[in-house]
């Protein structure tokens, strides 16, 4: 990935999360980790939808800093991916509303076409129309995909994200895949 | 389903058509120093819509939660007007005297700087200049899409050796003609370093070339000794207070209203004015309630005068902040002695939709209407939509198709900035509630809105969106409900 090489996303087992979520209400130190191991499919969600470096630090910082303040108050079951991405949309439709800007997906664009210059293999063109047709999803739909495809969610972590559950998601998603792919055909 | 699978290679290639950056490194090990450190106060950033300053400055009552981390008991704590409460740890290092230097009638002051143990907070204020909060090119401090987090109009700090250090956050603030920032710098300072030169490129906010630019302020730190308390003493509340809590009303039997209740925490007197930190205890609250703010804040001193108190307001809804202390500021002196602190009213805030677990599902709180293909001006829909929040009952009566014109008064600065067509909810709720709510039109492109109460009821909420009025099936979502608890509550002190 471009622009990040110091501070990766560090893997973590499904088992070792609901230890570190009690050790992190009293441990900061525990709280980087958890930090270590979400922020960058939270800032990937958050660019992709608010557009710039600058607001999605913005917000990525705000989420973060409101789970750190709210994490003695959640009780864990299973579903801390879904809180905190919760927290993130809920930041990032408050910076939203309160910069009253729309932001369509030109800044993932500027990238693939960085990427494009060092000779990806896709066809430019393919991916162009591929982020066109996304771009005239309703917002519902383009969330969707950016929880999936940006955020890299499980179906589950959707499903608890959005209440719902996980096999209407995944039949949503796979619905909206097969429009994508006939529109494209 | 199995025939609607996607193939792997076109998931790949959605993936490929939504990739973005990852965060940058500079900015991910900043916020983790920051989180792991244990958060500090976080300042409002340095950039923000003119509209938004607009609105914080006209709020007549406004508020600073205190970071739960720095209530613990045992610590020593001091006052600095405008930064807050000060703990005074080992090796914490201070300004040695505020320093100023003028140039062509203006002048900047450093007016504090606490150094501790892993980041450094600084205080300038700005005589003289004229602000210009517009965000283009000519303008200090403006962002470009392409920028980055910093500009020219990001104070540095200089060490002796040449190393410069520049600043993790912001906040700003303005009064009277006066204008101060807060730049806050994540560093374990030396300890032989006792000399900083504070480095400014431009002024914020200010036209590049119209004041004078490249400002460079050499300024000496002096070490507090522990348990010296910087700035005013703080008086720790811990005699019992009388603490009224809101007396029965009819809403409390028509309603689950949330029993609500005060406790003075800190005092602190300074040569201005009295500063308090007060905390707000919920009984039994409804799971959905996320938060309680007060609509006013006064205090009585011992000769009777009433004086409005008033902090900085720091809006974050998400928080789950329920029974979190806040800060205020008396307008003036009060004089010496007992003093009663009286909060007028105050207004829960509840989000069934954000808590956790959520107490609603999107489709409990959602509605619909058909717009039609051409709707019009003042054209108007029967809904009576009901719904029930934490055991209060309202109505969505009606909406109505409305224009910018319709609800522009002069806090819109920016004006209607292209949201121009939308719809006016009318939403009814028994008057004793002081019932309030936000409402969304599920479209990407509406988002500018306007709430307006008409005493005793209804309530007119309006959201406004580009492109037209949004035509067909029409889906609209409640996101927050309020109530105004209309008892006041009130606590005395006693030195």
């Amino acid at each position: 990935m471009l622009g990040y090489e110091a501070v990766k996303t560090r893997p973590m087992s499904q088992d070792e999360l609901p230890e570190l979520i009690v050790a992190a209400k009293s441990d900061p130190a525990a709280f980087g980790r958890l930090y270590d191991h979400y922020l960058q499919p939270v800032y990937r969600y958050l660019y992709s939808r608010l557009g710039d470096s600058h607001s999605a630090e913005d917000v990525t910082s705000q989420t973060f800093i409101t789970a750190y303040e709210a994490l003695p108050k959640y009780r864990e079951q299973g579903q801390f991916t879904a809180w905190l991405f919760r927290i993130a949309r809920s930041k990032m439709y408050d910076h939203l509303r309160r910069n009253r800007r729309e932001v369509g997906l030109e800044a993932a664009g500027e990238l693939l076409e960085r990427e494009d210059a060092l000779g990806v293999l896709i066809r430019a063109e393919e991916l162009s129309k591929v982020r066109f047709l996304i771009q005239q999803l309703n917002e519902e739909e383009q969330d969707l995909i950016r929880l999936r495809y940006v955020a890299d969610l499980t179906f589950v972590e959707i499903a608890d994200l959005l209440g719902k559950r996980e096999d209407a998601i995944k039949k949503t998603l796979y619905r909206l895949l097969a429009r994508l792919k006939s529109q494209m055909e | 389903m199995s025939n609607l699978n996607p193939s792997p290679e076109f998931e790949e290639r959605v993936r490929k058509a939504m990739q973005t950056p990852e965060a940058n490194p500079d900015f991910a090990k900043r916020l983790r120093n920051e989180l792991v450190r244990g958060p500090v106060k976080i300042k409002t950033k340095y950039f923000r819509p003119a509209w938004a300053v607009a609105f914080v400055l006209a709020l007549a009552v406004i508020v600073v939660s205190v970071p739960g981390l720095a209530a613990a008991l045992g610590r020593v704590f001091g006052y600095v007007p405008d930064v807050g409460l000060v703990e005074t740890t080992s090796g914490l290092r201070m300004l040695a005297e505020p320093v100023s230097s003028t140039r062509d009638g203006v002048t900047i002051t450093i007016t504090n700087v606490l150094v501790h143990p892993d980041h450094i907070e600084l205080m300038y204020e700005v005589d003289g200049v004229e602000l210009d909060y517009n965000q283009t090119p000519d303008i200090c401090g403006t962002i470009h899409p392409d920028d980055n987090f910093w500009s020219d109009a990001d104070a540095d700090l200089r060490l002796p050796d040449g190393a410069m250090i520049r600043r993790d956050y912001a906040g700003e603030y303005q009064y009277a003609n006066r204008y101060a920032m807060q730049p806050v710098y994540a560093i374990q300072l030396p300890a032989n370093v006792d000399e900083l030169t504070f480095v400014l490129k431009c002024i914020p906010f200010t036209k590049l070339g119209d004041v004078p630019e490249n400002w460079e302020i050499p300024f000496k730190l002096v070490t507090v000794p522990v348990g010296e308390v910087v700035g005013y003493p703080v008086i720790e509340v811990t005699q019992p207070v009388a603490t009224e809590e809101v007396p029965a009303s009819p809403l409390a039997e028509a309603a689950p209203a949330p029993k609500v209740s005060l406790t003075l925490e800190r005092i602190v007197p300074t040569d201005s004015n009295t500063v308090f930190y007060l905390h707000f205890n919920v009984e039994n609250p409804d799971p959905s309630l996320i938060s309680i703010m007060p609509q006013g804040v006064y205090v009585i001193d011992s000769q009777g005068r009433l004086n409005q108190a008033i902090g900085s307001f720091v809006w974050q809804p998400f928080e789950h902040r329920v029974g979190s202390s806040f800060e205020f500021a008396t307008q003036f002196k009060p004089a010496p002695g007992s003093f009663t602190v009286v909060v007028d009213q105050v207004i829960a805030y509840y989000m069934p939709l954000y808590t956790d677990p959520p107490q609603m599902t999107v489709e409990e709180l959602t509605f619909a209407f058909d717009a039609g293909d051409n709707p019009q001006r003042g054209q108007k829909w029967d809904l009576y939509k009901t719904f029930t929040v934490a055991g209060f009952d309202f109505e969505v009566s009606t909406v109505q198709a409305v224009t910018f014109a319709d609800i522009e008064t002069p806090n819109f600065i920016d004006g209607s900035q292209g949201y121009d067509y939308g719809y006016q909810f009318t939403v009814e709720a028994d008057p004793a509630l002081g019932l309030s709510v936000e409402i969304d039109i599920q479209r990407d492109n509406c988002w500018l809105y306007d709430v307006k109460k008409i005493e005793p009821a209804p309530v007119l909420y309006t959201q406004l969106c580009r492109d037209g009025y949004p035509t067909g099936e029409v889906l609209v979502t409640i996101r927050e409900m309020s109530i105004t608890l209309k008892d006041d509550l009130q606590v005395e002190w006693k030195p």
